[in-house]
């Protein structure tokens, strides 16, 4: 199912009376063209540069504030692709639910 | 962090049974809020063709790509059904980080709905910056259908720095 829907991050969804799955599509290209826009933006307004995966996390934390409802717990799949590797998918993946642990903190 | 108050929808009398709602957020370069608002769309006629060959054909095509406009014919005169193209459209001669861009799919299993997004990280940031009375879906980076279509009601204007998240959550 989940190559079906091609997604890069699959937000699984744990609410306290039931559980789903959340699919989010955000391809690896996307991603690498909303980072090469916000540095445009930013260089061109002399404001410091975010990194490329924390843009990634902040994006999935503002697809989730909209889309999830409150409450919900949600845990991270970055779904394998061929453009990374075990260890980079399971960094990114890591990566990401520490950023939505730490905000909900 | 504001939130925004979101009313429950139910579909009215009238309404196309495949019907979105528009949320924009747009803040200051400090991250303050200084306009939130919800609006219903407009399905045009081309959305309901598009919406026929998105579920009956293999020739469908998603729309992913969010547009933004600066005329001030929204909301009098758009959106308006027979529309399909949207009128005032910002492109990078008016401001380049306001162009039409691909948002992010997410849809929860079980549900009726499916969000279109840029926000968070990927929200929209103006360069130079721009007022916008209107918004729009489309399945292409540049022409393409243009099935949804809203007007904002209080048009914002957004000055250099202003980022813009745009959320279309189409109900079906």
């Amino acid at each position: 199912m989940e190559s079906d829907v091609h997604p890069s991050l699959v937000m699984r969804q744990e609410v306290v009376e039931e559980e789903s799955t959340t699919f989010i599509s955000y391809p690896d290209e996307q991603w690498t063209a909303d980072h090469q826009a916000h540095v445009e933006a930013m260089t061109q307004q002399g404001r410091p540069v975010r990194s490329k995966r924390r843009l990634l996390a902040e994006t999935v934390q503002g697809v989730m504030e909209e889309h999830c409802p409150p409450g919900a717990v949600l845990h991270v799949h970055v779904v394998p692709s061929e453009e990374r590797d075990e260890g980079e998918r399971q960094a990114v993946e890591n990566f990401l639910n520490g950023f939505l642990l730490e905000d909900a903190e | 962090m504001t939130a925004a108050t979101i009313v429950p929808h139910q579909r009215r009398a009238g309404q196309p049974a495949t019907h979105a709602l528009f949320h924009t957020v747009i803040k200051d370069r400090h991250g303050r809020v200084k306009h939130d608002s919800l609006h219903h769309n407009l399905r045009t006629n081309a959305g309901a063709d598009w919406q026929a060959a998105l579920m009956g054909s293999a020739a469908g095509t998603p729309a992913q790509y969010m547009a933004l406009s600066n005329s001030n014919t929204f909301p009098g005169t758009h959106p308006a059904a027979a529309d399909t193209t949207l009128t005032g459209e910002i492109t990078s001669t008016t401001d380049t980080g306001l162009v039409r861009a691909l948002g992010v799919y997410a849809h929860t299993t079980g549900t009726t709905s499916y969000t279109i997004s840029k926000t968070g990280g990927s929200a929209f940031t103006a360069a130079t910056g721009a007022t916008v009375y209107g918004e729009a879906l489309f399945t292409a980076a540049s022409a393409g259908t243009m099935p949804f279509e809203s007007a904002l009601t209080s048009a914002p204007v957004m000055n250099a720095g202003d980022t813009l998240a745009l959320t279309v959550t189409v109900n079906f």
